[in-house]
């Protein structure tokens, strides 16, 4: 009788447990896809159905794809600007995280922990901090308004978290990969380049992404760091659009973030994978 | 053989023999480590103390640097903006309790329910979705759904008589950072959800399934199995996070412009507007020293509660 | 944006360099006045003739291959104020490119990158255009570093025709530029002024007054007095208001008040740019007069210490509000919040009364200036880069461009020839004509000394918002304003 009541108890309980599982991730979904889904009707809506009518409107009547041209012409060259930075951040983060990450990951020597501490430290450290000694220093060494200046000054935040997602990764490896190879005749170097590299590539592509992405959303150090006639990117014109302007037009306004927010979206969601691995190493 | 400065510069030769035998042990390692020590410097600690120097100096941005010492320094802690801004930034960090609760929601959701994988992963995409997009383009776009003439939270209200007027958010301290802190907390707690939930789905299913068995009912699961094993997760993530908070400044500029005066300039923000509004570099990098030493602080609690 | 209906009639100027100009640029050395060979009279307007579209044939085609070689880079700072100013910005450049054969490299830039640091960092490292725009005396740091090319330097090449019809104002402007040497640093070429008065005659109506004899207010007095009649009798909570926000705290009526009275005593600086002048009388019965408004009689809602001018006419579109100062450029809020009333004329403008000094408030032009040379770059490519800066200037000067200043900028022409173009006097709101009155009326207000938009931006604020919140009297703010200017100067 009482395990046959704790069963039915049970039942009705994981039922409204489930009940508020469900709803929970409903509301969590709502918050996410309403605001969302409005900015979109935005963005393809014409102007009067924002402002003219004295009521909120969620589906208007007409579509048009003005307001995603006109947008697009907004940040057509600024996206240009994005990609370029994303890339070589992307690109030098790797250059300088990876051999850092494996060693810390897989060898031992002396002064390890201090520089493992460095780098935990530099995760840990306010990089805004240090727009103004760069901005400055930027200037004197001529890389102010400039795409490698970009690079460079992006990696005080990239490459901590990196250091922290691939050393793991490497660090679970299996231990006698390098071993093995070097039974085969290749030198650490190599044994590195043939063996690791490329089991690594998950990992990698993962945190290639992450610093792209960094590299395009960011805002502070492009505006510091660039002026309207070098490489500006698209967050820069799209603040400027929103703040610098007398009376923002939130259909232009509203495309153009859309067209700019839409590539970091797209991928996240093909590196997802990728991440989703790396993340459970950590 | 006794000779003390004989034995001494013995003991120089050894040491830096030693040293150069190391590094030629672990050349390998060492040459592996020079990219990211040569960044650390270079973009990290010159900096850094770069900085320090220019707090002491009149930094305008034509003509001559002078040499101030603590003037600056009187200055910023006895400008009463100042402290609004550091009450700004802890009230801006209650943005990372915002993030950790629907984190937790989410990932314990999910958790629970055992969806199918593609939808577990539709979902997962879903939620990530504000955290993906550049702060700024998430800022526009809820600055339009929190316009109090013409958005869609407003104008109902305003249709309905509920309000009688514009509520002009912005204007006022408390609700201009009720808002950007709203913002913030949905924009960002994506990542306290890929740490946690990662954490949480790598707790082995034999855990949970022992657990039923011995009746354990839902509370004392979460207390006994989930949170410990999350516990770390947790705390990395509210540090990072912290840290993060702290230096946010893109979504909340946009939003407020650090107002009205400096109600909404977190240390970061009044950073920003120093540096970049007033091109009072000198005085930035105070506000700036400050920040990290509260980040500092941040950190060595996180270290000290993972070693508990 | 605006649906102002368009009575400006190109009248079919073509749209070329003047013979003279042209021939000027094209001798070595620019400034060479090659007076015997050219024929000289000036052949710019051609009156009559068909419409033409902003972008003009390019006619003379001698001169222009001369510049063709050309890239010239232009700072754009006005294109926040509408998509319409950005586009209109656009033809113009499009237009003096076509004209010049050069090419024009356009950084639709922002104001607060002009007041902040990116420009500085920029021209501190050599990177500046050959024009840019901006607001009256904004540019000070630039000018005062020996950026700016004074305007004496290139004062022939200028259309002469359009000079002389701003010479009105440019008379009154060269003020501003005292500190440096008697000179100009930059053109005019759209007006602003501050500040009107708006008004909602209903409101007056019912209130019993007077919308003729009581609005615009003689003076402070009578504006107080006619402030509390609204609020007592009309439909409205609030006669009158002033502004604590930041940037309209200090520089809308205090400054138009203050020269009103004193004209040109009544500016922010003396005569060597030494001092202040909030001190004296203008500025103090200005200050005072201000934050008496509402601490002591009792005008204005409870949050005037951080409220906006936008945030007043808001509540005066939707009649919570009688009578407010405005800038003219706030008529597209207005517009859009109450269009019925605007363009019936319930909502009126008004100048702002004529003070002591036979001033109505001052004027506030948006100019061009052009730079000098930086170190490293070509002397002759520069000089070449110059004149198509010059030429940007003239077709902003031109009478087909001012004629749209209006409709397409929200500015006021400076072109005192075309004004007879507008239909001023003809709406029902006043506008036009009192933006007229007060661009003829208004004193100089500006001082082009970095520290003018310190004081605005930063120095004066929080003293004023003291003041609003009762914390200290409107002297005391006015003689805390006047420490901290002397101590920046």
């Amino acid at each position: 009788m009482k395990i046959h009541n704790m069963f039915q108890d049970t039942k009705i309980t994981e039922s409204s447990y489930s009940l508020l599982w469900y709803s929970a991730i409903v509301m969590l979904l709502l918050s996410v896809i309403v605001p969302y889904f409005y900015a979109v009707t935005v963005a393809i809506r014409p102007a009067e159905y924002l402002f003219g009518k004295s009521y909120v409107i969620w589906i208007p009547p007409e579509f048009t794809l003005e307001h995603l041209k006109d947008g697009f012409d907004l940040v057509k060259a600024s996206l240009i600007n994005s990609t370029l930075i994303g890339t070589g951040v992307a690109v030098l983060s790797l250059i300088i995280t990876i051999p850092a990450s494996y060693i810390f990951g897989r060898k031992e020597f002396p002064g390890k922990s201090i520089a493992f501490f460095a780098v935990i430290f530099a995760l840990m450290f306010p990089y805004i901090l240090l727009i103004v000694p760069i901005s400055e220093m930027w200037i004197q060494y001529g890389l102010f308004n400039t795409l490698p200046g970009l690079w460079i000054s992006y990696q005080v935040f990239v490459t901590p978290f990196a250091i922290w997602i691939l050393k793991d990764f490497f660090a679970d490896l299996p231990a006698n990969l390098e071993e093995a190879a070097q039974v085969y005749g290749l030198t650490e170097f190599m044994a590195f380049v043939r063996v690791i590299l490329p089991l690594s590539l998950p990992a990698i592509v993962a945190v290639g992404f992450l610093s792209f992405l960094t590299g395009w959303n960011d805002f502070l150090f492009s505006n510091m760091l660039t002026t309207g006639t070098g490489p500006r990117p698209a967050t820069v014109v799209i603040y400027n659009k929103v703040v610098g302007t007398e009376r923002p037009f939130w259909n232009l306004i509203i495309s153009a973030s859309l067209l700019v927010g839409l590539p970091p979206l797209v991928l996240y969601m093909v590196a997802r994978h990728y991440l989703a691995e790396a993340f459970s190493t950590a | 053989m006794d000779n003390p400065e004989f034995t001494n510069r013995n003991k120089l030769r050894h040491r830096a023999g030693r040293i150069k035998s190391t590094i030629q042990e672990h050349w390998f390692a060492y040459l592996f480590l020079a990219p990211l020590l040569t960044y650390l410097i270079a973009l990290l600690w010159v900096p850094f103390f770069q900085g320090i120097w220019m707090s002491f100096h009149n930094w305008p941005f034509f003509g001559p640097k002078t040499w101030v010492g603590f003037k600056n320094y009187n200055y910023i802690f006895s400008w009463a903006p100042f402290y609004a801004s550091l009450k700004a930034t802890f009230a801006y960090l209650s943005i990372t309790v915002i993030q950790l609760a629907l984190a937790l929601i989410a990932s314990l959701s999910l958790a629970n329910l055992k969806l199918s994988s593609k939808l577990d992963s539709i979902v997962n995409g879903i939620f990530l979705i504000p955290y993906t997009m550049p702060p700024v383009v998430t800022g526009a776009l809820w600055l339009l759904l929190l316009n109090p003439l013409y958005g869609p939270i407003f104008k109902p209200l305003l249709n309905l008589g509920i309000l009688n007027e514009p509520f002009f958010w912005a204007n006022n301290g408390t609700t201009a950072m009720a808002g950007i802190v709203a913002v913030g907390g949905w924009t960002f707690w994506p990542f306290m959800f890929l740490v946690i939930h990662a954490a949480r789905e790598s707790i082995p299913a034999e855990y949970y399934e022992s657990a039923e068995m011995y009746g354990a009912n839902k509370l004392q699961t979460f207390r006994h199995i989930t949170f410990p094993q999350i516990k770390s997760a947790i705390l990395v993530a509210v540090s990072i996070r912290v840290v993060w908070n702290l230096a946010k400044v893109s979504q909340p500029l946009q939003m407020t412009e650090g107002g009205p005066g400096y109600s909404t300039s977190m240390l970061a923000v009044l950073l920003y507007r120093f540096a970049f509004d007033r091109g009072q570099l000198g005085l930035a990098y105070i506000v700036g020293i400050v920040l990290f030493l509260i980040s500092l602080l941040a950190v060595l609690i996180f270290l000290r509660a993972n070693e508990e | 944006m605006s649906d102002q209906s368009d009575p400006f009639r190109t009248s079919g100027t073509p749209n070329r360099i003047s013979r003279r100009t042209w021939l000027k640029v094209a001798g070595a050395g620019g400034l060479t006045a090659l007076a015997g060979c050219s024929s000289s009279d000036d052949q710019e307007s051609e009156q009559g003739g068909s419409e033409q579209q902003g972008t003009a044939q390019s006619t003379s085609a001698s001169g222009d291959g001369d510049l063709s070689n050309t890239t010239a880079t232009y700072w754009n700072t006005i294109n926040v104020q509408s998509e319409s100013a950005k586009s209109a910005s656009k033809n113009i450049v499009d237009t003096v490119q076509s004209n010049t054969g050069a090419s024009i490299k356009t950084n639709f830039s922002t104001v607060s990158d002009l007041i902040g640091a990116k420009w500085k960092t920029s021209f501190r490292s050599g990177n500046y255009p050959v024009i840019f725009d901006s607001v009256v005396g904004w540019a000070g740091p630039f000018m005062q570093n020996g950026y700016v090319l004074p305007f004496s330097e290139y004062k022939d090449k200028l259309d002469q025709d359009a000079l002389e019809n701003i010479q009105w104002l440019t008379d009154k402007l060269e003020y501003t530029y005292r500190g440096y040497r008697k000179d100009l640093y930059e053109i005019p070429y759209g007006l602003n002024v501050q500040t009107g008065m708006v008004g909602r005659m209903d409101h007056f109506e019912e209130a019993g007054l007077s919308p003729e004899d009581d609005f615009p207010p003689d003076d402070f007095e009578h504006l107080v007095e006619v402030a509390q009649t609204l609020q007592k009798d009309g439909p409205a909570k609030h006669g009158f208001s002033s502004f604590g926000q930041s940037s309209d705290s200090f520089d809308e009526h205090i400054l138009a008040w203050s020269v009103a009275d004193g004209g040109k005593k009544g500016v922010y600086l003396n005569e060597d740019w030494t001092k202040g002048r909030l001190t004296n009388d203008s500025w103090m019965t200005a200050g005072r007069n201000y934050i008496e408004t509402y601490t002591e009689h009792d005008l204005g809602p409870t949050d005037t210490p951080s409220i906006s001018t936008e945030k007043y006419l808001t509540r005066l579109a939707n009649g919570r509000a009688s009578m407010s100062s405005s800038g003219f450029l706030n008529l597209p809020l207005l517009k859009k919040r109450a269009p019925d009333l605007v363009k019936n004329g319930t909502i009126k403008w008004a100048p702002n009364w004529k003070g002591e000094s036979g001033s109505r408030g001052c004027t506030a032009p948006y100019t061009l200036a052009l730079t000098r040379k930086p170190e490293t770059a070509n002397k002759d490519t520069w000089e070449k880069r110059q004149q198509v800066g010059v030429e940007l200037m003239n077709q902003f000067l031109s009478k087909e461009v001012q004629r749209k200043m209006f409709t397409q900028f929200g500015l006021f022409p400076v072109r005192k020839d075309v004004w007879s173009d507008l239909p001023i006097g003809e709406r029902p709101d006043n506008y036009l004509s009192s933006f007229k009155t007060m661009a003829e009326e208004g004193g100089p207000a500006w001082s082009a000394h970095p520290v003018s938009l310190e004081l605005i931006i930063n120095i004066a604020p929080p003293h004023i918002q003291s003041a609003l919140k009762g914390q200290i009297s409107p002297e005391q703010a006015m003689r805390n304003i006047q420490k901290d200017t002397n101590a920046r100067l």
